[in-house]
């Protein structure tokens, strides 16, 4: 085999999760029929609407707690901040920005007390905030269909319940529609850019960079190499993560605000799973693995996973001549996707303890490892 | 006092606090107006609904796999099971059994599978369990509008293809184990075909895991290092400790729908993993240790609580709150049991 | 705590309640009732304030819309065979809801708006 093509295949065994999805993208986009402007213009409006919320999970990859299932609590905090807005009839950008402060403490007490949570579940981070995101569903829904309206009065009749009882189940976001896109909207072609919410990322993407480099930063990353050997070093670890579940959780609660505000409608009670499963999906599609993310992952993975989100509905009805499947082919790329990142990285780990340990016993242990398999 | 204490703290506290929360339940019933003869029916015909589901988790737990949260693999063997039982025409008992025996090949054969890549994947079982389970949910979905089904009552009417979202049962084999030889007290009825049926398969789990595989399977839970040693095959036995999972999953599913009386298809199975789940833990299981006792007290906890709250909470507050109430104490036990320091621990 | 560490949450807090208030003023929503009951017209008009999606009010109708923030607004009016009209008008402090009669607008002078109460009028 010659060097090129051994490096090519290093390439792909790297990237297979993000090679697969391509792969199945590019499959997808002629039997869509869509327009390559038409899958372009979508593409930024897009880019711009979920970037956000998919950089809530770098830090705590980076702290070595995996995938942090439990941004969908930051989320949620963003969506009560929005219900307030659209409450007190708070339009625009103001109204974005009130969500964002009363959404913020929210987010921080949460973030805490789910960072307390995940230091008791060492080794079991992710299925533990995978579940307290569940947890968090039925005490949203407390608040929202029972302490809304009674023990804090709704005012207005768009967000009340016909009957009454609690928080409706879609709210339309009219009034805060577009409140950050819409600020300086470029138009260029058929193209149209959101410029604030494009600098809103970046300055994001800045912020993760210096973040890195900061003392608080270099911490998280030596907690995710080695958990002891931070301890010994005097980290304190448990606080440090709890931060990093912090910063995570806050920044599903601005990220989740950006999402609506371009979506203009909330279904209150649903919408911040959405944003976990997508935020997920979005991050290891980009090539991140549990253990190891940057920006970059963040932006290949929100694009590809949107090319796939806009084209496999229209190429399901195309190839089946049912746009159900379509619905279903989407739905099972995205957990398949995520099952076999997961799976491929607790593999590749195990095979390489394995062969550390093999190392250990020398060749002959290794030979006999190998025979066993 | 030291022994109530000892027992509390080995009880664990949000036990005996559902226990005592159903307890107020059924004491508050009669004086809101809730009759308690079809309670206690519901309750009992509950319990051996989900009984099966809640045991299926046991060999998992024991083998050291944690919560089986991919318990939709087996859940999809049953569906199979039962639908491809109605296509080909079976009804009443011989459906019932038709189904069953249809549905354990193809758990056997999706256990083997999914035993195969827990093995691969150690240490991060539940959350990959987790997602294989809801890929598979939805990969069947698909499968469930192309396969060619023809039967009249399960296919979508207008299009002629695809299954039905839910099946009636009702000319098949619904509430055939809950009717058998059902005893009836004034509105109380005991459903004892049922009882009877997840007594076998309690009875089943219970012997197996007596015999040499089933010891060797606690022994690989408990200390994987000197299970080794001794000879036993680690790999071997969480694999048999998933196929027996998934079976018996399939199994619970179609005891679940004879009593539910419809055949529910497409992502329904989703999240019906952690209902089981959080039974279990209820009853008393931890993530590695789990026992017949704790399916029977969780199950009967557990499907008690999600019986009562509804009719006495409603007549008390006139609102719905059992949902709410269910997915904070389901989730809440998941969480209490995930961050419990056990004591064997690796 | 160090001095200056208060010194900065303080500042912090107090900018978070600026921000908050800011917010609160500026962003409020009011609804504006577009009258078009004018005899001497016959035929629908198209309003659009502040630059949003032109909204269609019929003859002898009203029609509510939001607007952001008291003070001042600018108003188009647009109508079949007719030369659109720009104007400014202000939103009443201290009401929630105000009316705008397009019939009882002069060029030149100002555009008379009348506080409403909100329930008396919304559908």
């Amino acid at each position: 085999m010659t060097l090129k093509a051994d490096k090519l295949g290093k390439f792909l065994s790297d990237n297979i999760v993000t090679v697969i999805f391509l792969a199945l993208t590019l499959v997808a986009i002629p039997f869509s029929r869509l327009s390559g402007t038409y899958i372009l213009s979508n593409l930024i409006d897009r880019f711009a609407r979920s970037s956000f919320l998919v950089f809530a999970l770098i830090l705590p990859i980076m702290a070595g707690m995996g995938i942090n299932f439990a941004m969908v609590l930051g989320a949620t905090a963003g969506q009560i901040g929005l219900i307030f807005a659209i409450d007190n009839n708070i339009m625009g950008v103001q109204g974005l920005v009130y969500a964002s402060l009363l959404g913020m403490p929210i987010s921080i007490l949460l973030g805490w007390f789910c960072g307390q949570i995940l230091n008791r579940a060492r080794g079991r981070e992710m299925v533990t905030g995978f579940i307290l995101g569940f947890f968090m569903d039925g005490v949203y829904q407390f608040f929202g269909l029972y302490v809304m309206g009674w023990l804090i009065p709704i005012k207005t009749g768009q967000v009340a319940q016909i009957d009454g009882g609690g928080v409706r189940n879609t709210l339309g976001l009219e009034s805060v529609r577009g409140g950050l896109d819409k600020i300086i909207s470029l138009k260029i072609g058929p193209f149209a850019f959101p410029i604030v919410t494009f600098a809103v990322i970046a300055l994001l993407c800045v912020f993760i960079i210096w973040f890195r480099k900061t003392k608080l930063g270099q911490d998280m990353r030596a907690i995710g190499q080695e958990q002891g050997v931070s301890h010994s070093a005097g980290i304190n670890v448990d606080r440090t993560r709890i931060l990093a579940i912090v910063i995570s959780t806050l920044l599903a609660c601005l990220g989740q605000i950006i999402y609506l505000q371009n979506m203009g409608n909330m279904f209150t009670y649903t919408s911040q799973r959405q944003a976990g499963y997508f935020a997920a999906a979005a991050i290891l599609v980009g090539g991140a693995t549990v253990t190891r993310a940057t920006i970059k992952n963040v932006f290949i993975g929100v694009f590809l996973v949107h090319s796939l989100y806009i084209t496999m509905p229209l190429a399901g009805k195309e190839l089946f001549d049912s746009a159900m499947i379509g619905q279903y082919m989407s739905d099972f790329i995205n957990f398949g996707i995520i099952s076999l990142a997961l799976v491929l990285h607790a593999w590749r780990n195990r095979r390489n303890a394995d062969l550390a340990r093999a190392g250990l016993r020398g060749g002959a242990a290794l030979a006999a490892a190998g025979g066993d398999k | 006092m030291n022994r109530i204490k000892a027992f509390i703290t080995d009880f664990g506290w949000p036990r005996i606090i559902i226990a005592l929360f159903l307890l107020g339940l059924f004491i508050s019933a009669p004086i809101v107006g809730v009759k308690l003869g079809p309670s206690f029916t519901d309750v009992f015909n509950r319990f051996g609904q989900n009984a099966i589901m809640v045991l299926a988790l046991v060999p998992m737990v024991q083998a050291g796999c944690g919560l089986n949260f991919g318990l939709p693999l087996g859940i999809l063997a049953g569906l199979l099971g039962s639908t491809l039982a109605m296509q080909l025409g079976f009804v009443g008992a011989p459906g019932f059994i038709v189904a069953i025996l249809i549905t354990i090949p193809f758990g056997l054969l999706f256990g083997l599978g999914y035993g195969k890549l827990l093995n691969k994947v150690k240490g991060e079982e539940m959350t990959i369990a987790m997602y294989v389970g809801f890929s598979a949910v939805m990969l069947f979905s698909i499968l469930w509008l192309v396969l060619p089904y023809t039967k009249a009552d399960l296919v979508m009417g207008y299009a002629g293809e695809g299954l039905r979202r839910s099946i009636s049962l009702e000319k098949y084999w619904a509430k055939l184990l809950n009717d058998f030889l059902a005893v009836r007290i004034g509105d109380f009825v005991f459903p004892t075909g049922l009882m009877l049926f997840v007594g076998l398969c309690v009875l089943f789990i219970f012997v197996f895991m007596r015999t040499r595989t089933g010891t060797a399977l606690t022994a690989v839970g408990s200390n994987p290092d000197y299970a080794r040693a001794s000879g036993v095959s680690v790999e071997r036995m969480r694999t048999v400790s998933t196929v027996v999972s998934t079976v018996l999953g399939g199994v619970g599913i179609l005891v679940y729908q004879q009593s539910f009386g419809f055949v529910q298809v497409y992502d329904a199975p989703l999240y019906m993993a952690f209902p089981a789940v959080s039974a279990l833990l209820i009853g008393g299981a931890s993530v590695t240790k789990a026992s017949m006792v704790n399916v029977v007290i969780g199950t009967f906890l557990f499907q008690g609580m999600l019986t009562m709250t509804p009719s006495v909470i409603n007549s008390v507050l006139k609102t719905d709150m059992s949902e709410v109430i269910r997915i904070i104490v389901s989730n809440g036990m998941i969480i209490y049991a995930l961050t419990r320091k056990t004591k064997v621990t690796k | 705590m160090t001095k200056r560490s208060m010194i900065v949450r303080g500042a912090l807090l107090a900018l978070y309640i600026a921000v908050g208030i800011w917010a609160y003023s500026t962003g409020k929503g009011y609804k504006i009732f577009v009258d078009n009951t004018d005899p001497a017209v016959a035929g629908a008009i198209t309003v659009a304030i502040d630059g949003a999606t032109p909204v269609k009010v019929r003859l002898g109708g009203y029609t509510g819309i939001m607007v952001k923030g008291t003070g001042s607004h600018r108003i188009k009016i647009m109508r079949e065979g007719a030369p659109d009209f720009i104007g400014e008008f202000r939103f009443p402090p201290e009401s929630t809801a105000a009316a705008l009669a397009v019939s009882g607008i002069r060029p030149g002078s100002e555009i008379v708006v009348t506080p409403v109460d909100p329930e008396t009028r919304d559908r």
